[in-house]
């Protein structure tokens, strides 16, 4: 099996129901699942957003992509949304492919992200 | 440039798997996004064959006369040529998902089949002319 994503859950100066969470390594066929189970095991009932720091992801693949989109039905559920934040360029080029752009909002790096998901929240 | 065949099993080291080919591929000359799409597509038919072609194969990898190609072959013999999808299928689970991708990020993908053994062959120019024939393609 491909080494587990490592889930670093980051102190993020955002509101308490913003969950960001960094991710490094490869996500792959042989290791999604285990990461949907690791990001549910992190989520709080008082997460709405959840904000996935990509930028030490170094690669995903279809399988990766479903457990993604399986992330992001976690969040719906719980009338909440996923932002992916800083994939690289071959994370990026893979999900333009696959349409999954189209289905997260994506930024480009977490300070945008978290920009973002400021902007929606309602202030505290 | 390299011109020998390496071959290695398919397993659940993927990660193994992906680095070889992309030692092996960058040695023949594949660069930048070119080289992420082989080692993607690759990664694909692999899962391919972890997940419907019966749990174990083989992926060669050579280069002969400009061309690099990548054959992944199952111990099934399921898949049938002409399978790889021009649409993008909607449902993400299913076996065309991944070969519709592998249409999309490589100059060609071609399946044989032989009683007990379907092998897709995944292909990229290298050198001259590699830019330009897929210049159109890059997104």
């Amino acid at each position: 099996m491909t080494a587990a994503v490592v889930l670093t859950p980051v102190s993020a100066p955002v509101a308490d129901h913003v969950l960001v969470v960094a991710l490094d390594g490869a996500l792959d066929y042989t290791n999604a699942e285990l990461l949907r189970r690791d990001v549910e095991a992190v989520l709080g009932a008082e997460h709405r957003e959840l904000v996935l720091d990509l930028s030490d992801l170094g690669f995903c693949d279809s399988t990766g992509i479903r457990i993604l989109l399986s992330i992001r039905k976690l969040m719906q559920e719980r009338d909440g949304a996923v932002t992916l934040a800083g994939p690289n360029a071959r994370l990026a080029r893979i999900f333009r492919l696959t349409g999954l752009i189209n289905a997260f909002t994506v930024a480009p790096s977490l300070a945008e992200a978290l920009d973002a998901v400021g902007a929606r929240s309602t202030p505290r | 440039m390299v011109d020998h065949r390496r071959q290695w099993p398919i397993t659940d080291d993927l990660a193994a798997l992906r680095e070889n080919i992309q030692r092996y591929a960058a040695q023949a000359g594949l660069t930048g996004p070119r080289l992420d799409d082989l080692v993607i597509a690759a990664n694909e038919a692999a899962i391919n064959v972890l997940e419907h072609g019966g749990g174990a194969g083989t992926l060669a990898i050579s280069c002969d006369g400009g061309v690099l190609a990548v054959d992944v072959a199952d111990r099934v013999g399921v898949l049938r040529p002409g399978a790889v999808p021009s649409e993008r299928p909607s449902g993400r689970g299913d076996r065309g998902f991944g070969l519709w991708l592998m249409g999309e990020l490589c100059d060609s993908v071609t399946i044989d089949r032989i009683p007990g053994q379907s092998t897709i062959r995944l292909s990229m120019q290298v050198g001259e002319g590699a830019a330009l024939g897929r210049s159109a393609h890059s997104v």
